[in-house]
């Protein structure tokens, strides 16, 4: 049985085309993904600090030029009558403990003031806290630390991210490794 | 004209088609990738060093109010100037009147008698209309906020603002537009409803 000749070439053109524009498409999604900042290993990341949740310009980045891109954050939530430090592990500690010497905040700062020139201390103020971080604020100055604030909604929730643990003075020997954190 | 053997593209067709087929897949999953990209900013840290003067701003009912030490130093001059006219030079009528007087500066209500020892104590007024952000930010756009932008300089000023508990939105937002025009930003956390008070014997504000 003899069939019809069909010409496909005007359809293999059209084919060709395409993939070509569906490239370069690849190719600009590709590019996006790469330049995406989590990439770059910025520490210190907060979302939502140029833009809120739902915005519609979300997704435009706006290079920001005050961030802090030299040292590694550590991030202390504040409430109003507590605070918990987020420094390898979690830890809580109340207003009133603060008062006694020796408390977790300043065995914090302990910790903290060594690498002071790698490391700052992040405030996530929630609503309330104004006169408790006022106060916290002035500790940590006291001691020379590097200190940055963000105000965090009450029910926001603050979610991080650790690597391995950062190598102590006392244990050189280790092999280097940072810790990390994201909210 | 010479027509030579006949070649069947038919597979060629049917690969092309395939390959098509994949990238269109391909590029649905990285542009859904590509589409989720968060924004993410290393919070600054308190610069203690520099000598920039502070511009003050409120975020307060998700509004932003400004607070000019020179529109409040011209009001208390010319209230003072009234109240010497009405009591014609009597000290104790002056002092009097004094402790009775409240000015209303831009949304908040001013104690007359801390701004004549140079403390300005501000009380917020609860239903002041300050200005507030459409629901997209729009970096060259022209409103109220970006003239006051326009105002300041990045060298020698930085902006503080006093963020009250309801307005965290607003104040990301206007920190977003000072941060295009190059301007550093205080933040300073307020309770509810508390004064704010500016002047000596205060702490220092330090830019971030």
């Amino acid at each position: 049985m003899k069939m019809a000749d069909v010409d496909s070439s005007g359809f293999q053109n059209i084919v060709l085309m395409l993939i070509g524009v569906l490239i370069i498409m690849l190719v600009s999604n590709v590019l996006t993904i790469i330049s995406n900042p989590d990439n770059i290993k910025i520490d210190a990341l907060i979302t939502g600090v140029t833009y809120g949740a739902d915005d519609d310009a979300e997704k435009e980045f706006i290079p920001p030029k005050f961030q802090n891109l030299t040292q590694d954050p550590v991030y202390v939530d504040v409430e109003p009558t507590k605070l918990t430090i987020y420094y390898k592990t979690i830890k809580e500690v109340s207003a009133r403990d603060l008062m006694f010497e020796g408390n977790d905040f300043e065995k914090f700062l302990d910790e903290i003031e060594p690498n002071k020139e790698r490391r700052y201390v992040v405030l996530l103020l929630r609503p309330g806290s104004a006169v408790f971080q006022r106060k916290l604020r002035q500790v940590i100055r006291e001691r020379g630390i590097d200190v940055g604030f963000e105000p965090w909604e009450t029910d926001r929730p603050i979610e991080l991210e650790a690597r391995e643990e950062e190598v102590t003075p006392e244990a050189p020997e280790e092999p280097e490794a940072q810790e990390e954190q994201g909210a | 004209m010479a027509t030579g053997p006949s070649i069947d593209l038919s597979s060629f067709t049917d690969l092309m088609t395939c390959i098509l087929g994949v990238l269109v897949l391909i590029i649905l999953l990285t542009g859904i990738d590509a589409s989720q990209i968060a924004v993410l900013v290393a919070t600054p840290k308190e610069i203690t060093g520099d000598d920039k003067s502070p511009v003050f701003f409120e975020c307060r009912n998700q509004q932003l109010f400004y607070i000019s030490t020179d529109d409040l130093k011209e009001a208390v001059d010319a209230k003072t100037e009234q109240i010497r006219t009405a009591v014609a030079g009597d000290q104790k009528e002056f002092l009097k009147q004094a402790a009775q007087t409240m000015l209303e500066v831009n949304g908040q209500k001013v104690d007359y008698t801390m701004a004549l020892v140079g403390k300005y104590e501000l009380i917020p007024i609860p239903d002041a209309e300050g200005y507030s952000f459409d629901k997209t930010v729009v970096a060259d756009e022209e409103n109220w906020y970006a003239s006051k932008l326009a105002t300041i300089d990045p060298h020698t000023q930085f902006i503080c603002f006093f963020v009250r508990p309801d307005s965290f939105r607003t104040f990301q937002r206007a920190r977003t537009l000072a941060w295009l025009k190059n301007i550093n930003v205080a933040c300073e956390l307020q309770d509810e409803r508390n004064h704010i008070i500016l002047g000596p014997g205060g702490s220092q504000i330090f830019s971030q």
